[in-house]
């Protein structure tokens, strides 16, 4: 308090001294000017009261805190969503808050396209800016700031930015380059946008990362340009268009990037320039800090690549791999030549234990593995989160499917797997083998998979026809797995290991499914029936499951644990049949314990009861809702009563 | 060894490699050379030991490097646990680091705090720090609103 002007002393003494006025006194005033006198000393005490207020702010613990590190707190702030003004929310909390968040520059040098655009470029305050534009709005902004750009995203119609660039010529500071553009359907242009000539042509010497799509360069020459680069993203739709560069071109853009952390690319080489015997004598080239390389190309191109390229061994790897155009090579081929490195990398000394896995089927096949025990986040061969590697092959039958499920599962180290997720993977039928253009995972090829997976998996599926062909292949692959392994050592040893399918599942998780057949299922007695269908085979499958004797798994020894995670299984479900026919069951993480259920039943029939009792004018149903008509305690509880 | 004494004249030794994680020590021991004479300091050898070994950051760091630090809002588990402390020594470790020169302590920190801020309108965080509203309503917070209207409905 001691620290306080007298004249707040003042007023927090009168303060407290007043009383509260029950009612608004009727003033008897003169004129109009002694009026204002009144209003204005009112005025000024409020002043001074919030004067009073921020003097209780500076004995707040945050307050302790010079400015510079709580405008460092307020950049950590805007920096979670660097592109929404949501932070500014900021500048209402209080005056000193509104005061260093104003004043910070750096706090404003994030700018988007909105209309506030030019009150946030004088706020800026000649920080170096990054600027994400949507729509090419303030092209003249741009002009004016080019100096000071570090980041530059354009995301948006080629229309909007045709000549964002055109008085544009020195970008001193920028780092970061990011063209994402689109074309209207129909509007496919014959040519693409090129890199703006200023950027190849020595305009940006600071940089270092360069994310392009939909976006070429006018001509082979001007790839030079790339070169210390820590990131590199290429990407086109259309593999015909744009200046296609060739496998020789982009040995010479990595190897003037040394320093790589990311590189991707799609499309944009030449095909036939894996062909190219004058690239077998460069030397390699290595990438100690890379962390993700994604090719989506040519098989040929990308096992071309990966010969030159020495990659760390816990980077993470995908490959979009198209068959090749060369009609003299077979891709199953191919694919065992590209598995070749990707194998020696998983299975590195140094690399990490593979604990989850993801396949996905369509008109491709993909496989994703990570180092996590959740499981990887990949998705039609997009962003790759925690994934270690991902393949990604386009089977033409179902056999060939299984073909290259033998080979991916024996290049990847696979003994430590605790999940498989194959959610995404669905069924329209249960008939085997139907080769379409959209392949379905058979019966039969998933017992091939199972065969080859290690055993007392967890499997994760969701509630489908894809989920009876899995239990289908569980169940014959365990009729089929050898009681007794055959001689010669190394078969032998990984037939004691993997058991052929002798006891492939420990846990199935069943998730909702993605099948679009199941969700087009007109009206809900038809999804009903369908549920009725899948439940009732699952119990059979379940049944036999326990019921099978193999080398592994004696006559009697149930599933370990079903997990159902699908709310409609779950409502048509009769939890009695299922609990006979598992170790465990949990419906939505809680497990369910038959004993607890009847004893919880029991008390609320007795509620129920109680209730009837003291309000018998409140008509209850006679019907019990709570008792399933498919539950065998339903006679038990009548029986109670 | 290097000798800290805390304000409290309480005495701890620490091998000059923990120690060195502060920019701030590093400077005094290069400038003092090699001595005995204590060095008075806060406590913050946990930090240090724990986090010893690992790379300090460049002083000529580039930008995108520090903006690429600060996007990621992710806190190593040991850093959180080490973290959860109450607001007043949340803000003395902050100053702290801020002291020493620590930066990936002072990082850690300001970390914490953003995400106690992040997703509050202006009155949650009022409460949340113990402070309130003083913007002088007649004037002030007509202007602000008015000049910060985007703040409002994004």
């Amino acid at each position: 308090m001691s620290d306080l002007p007298g004249e707040l002393i003042h007023l927090a003494e009168l303060l407290r001294k007043s009383t509260v006025m029950e009612s608004m006194p009727r003033l008897q005033l003169a004129s109009i000017s002694e009026r204002d006198s009144i209003r204005e000393a009112i005025d000024s005490g409020i002043d001074i009261l919030a004067n009073l207020k921020s003097y209780r702010n500076a004995v707040a613990s945050i307050s302790f805190l010079p400015d510079e590190l709580l405008a460092d707190i307020f950049y950590h702030v805007m920096m979670q969503d660097p592109w929404s003004s949501k932070w500014t929310q900021l500048i209402l909390v209080c005056r000193r808050w509104n005061r260093i968040a104003i004043n910070n520059g750096r706090l404003w040098s994030w700018i988007s396209d909105h209309n506030s655009m030019p009150i946030w470029e004088k706020r800026s305050k000649g920080c170096p800016l990054s600027y994400k534009y949507n729509h090419g709005y303030h092209p003249s902004m741009f002009t004016r700031n080019s100096h000071r750009i570090r980041i530059l995203e354009l995301d948006g119609s080629y229309q909007d930015f045709a000549h964002f660039f055109d008085d544009v010529k020195y970008m001193p500071m920028l780092q970061t380059l990011h063209i994402d553009l689109y074309y209207p359907i129909g509007d496919e242009p014959p040519i693409l946008w090129h890199v703006p000539s200023f950027i190849v042509e020595g305009g940006a010497p600071c940089l270092r990362q360069v994310r392009l799509h939909n976006v070429s360069f006018a001509n082979k020459l001007q790839l030079g340009f790339l070169a210390s680069l820590t990131r590199l993203e290429l990407d086109i739709d259309w593999q015909s268009l744009g200046v296609l560069f060739s496998v020789e071109d982009f040995y010479h853009i990595v190897e003037r990037s040394p320093g790589l952390q990311t590189l991707k690319v799609r499309y944009f080489i030449e095909p036939h320039s894996a062909k190219d015997r004058s690239l077998e004598q460069l030397p390699q080239i290595s990438l100690p800090a890379l962390q993700l390389l994604d090719l989506h190309m040519d098989i040929q191109l990308i096992i071309t690549i990966l010969q030159f390229l020495i990659i760390p061994p816990n980077a993470s790897t995908v490959f979009v791999a198209i068959p090749s155009l060369n009609v003299e090579s077979s891709y199953l081929d191919d694919i065992k030549s590209l598995l070749i490195p990707i194998r020696r990398k998983l299975r590195h000394k140094d690399a990490w234990v593979l604990r989850s896995a993801l396949i996905e089927c369509g008109y491709y096949l993909a496989f994703s593995v990570s180092y996590n025990s959740t499981c990887p986040n990949a998705i039609l061969g997009g962003h790759v989160g925690s994934v270690a590697a991902q393949v990604l092959f386009y089977p033409s039958t179902q056999h060939q499917c299984r073909q290259m499920l033998a080979k991916i599962i024996n290049a990847f180290p696979l003994d430590n797997l605790e999940l498989f997720n194959a959610g995404p993977v669905t069924n329209d039928n249960t008939k085997s083998d139907v080769d379409s253009s959209h392949q379905q995972f058979s019966w039969e090829t998933w017992r091939t998979l199972i065969r080859l997976l290690p055993p007392r998996l967890t499997i994760r599926i969701g509630v489908n026809n894809g989920m009876l062909a899995l239990l289908h292949g569980v169940i014959d692959a365990m009729e089929r797995a050898p009681r007794v392994f055959p001689h010669g050592r190394r078969r032998k040893r990984q037939r004691r290991s993997y058991g052929f399918g002798s006891f492939p599942l420990s846990k199935l998780i069943l998730v909702e499914s993605l099948n679009v057949v199941l969700l087009r299922s007109p009206g809900q007695s038809a999804i009903s029936q369908e549920f009725e269908r899948l439940y009732s085979q699952l119990i059979a499958y379940l049944t036999t499951f326990r019921d099978l004797d193999t080398g592994f798994k004696p006559t009697g020894q149930p599933l370990g644990v079903l997990a159902i995670e699908e709310e409609t299984l779950h409502s048509s479900s009769q939890n009695t049949q299922l609990f006979e026919v598992t170790g465990e069951v949990s419906f939505n993480g809680r497990i369910w314990d038959p004993v607890e259920e009847r004893k919880s039943r029991r008390s609320a029939k007795k509620y129920k009861k109680r209730l009837i009792k003291k309000f018998p004018e409140l008509h209850f149903p006679d019907s019990d809702t709570d008792m399933s008509p498919l539950s065998s305690d339903s006679d038990d509880e009548e029986a109670d009563l | 060894m290097v000798t800290l004494v805390t304000s409290d004249n309480e005495k701890f030794n620490a091998e000059k490699e923990v120690v060195e994680r502060s920019v701030l020590i590093k400077n005094m021991l290069e400038d003092v050379g090699e001595s005995d004479q204590p060095i008075p300091l806060p406590m913050f050898l946990e930090y240090c030991e724990h986090h010893r070994g690992e790379p300090l950051p460049a002083p000529d760091a580039d930008t995108s490097q520090d903006d690429t630090r600060k996007r990621t809002t992710d806190i190593s588990e040991w850093d959180q646990k080490f973290i959860t402390v109450d607001q007043e020594m949340l803000f003395e470790i902050i100053l702290a680091a801020n002291y020493l020169d620590i930066k990936s302590l002072l990082d850690v920190g300001c970390k914490t705090v953003a995400n106690m801020i992040k997703g509050k309108t202006p009155e949650e965080i009022r409460k949340l720090f113990n402070i309130v509203n003083d913007f002088t309503p007649r004037r002030r917070c007509a202007q602000i609103k008015k000049e910060n209207e985007w703040a409002e409905d994004r």
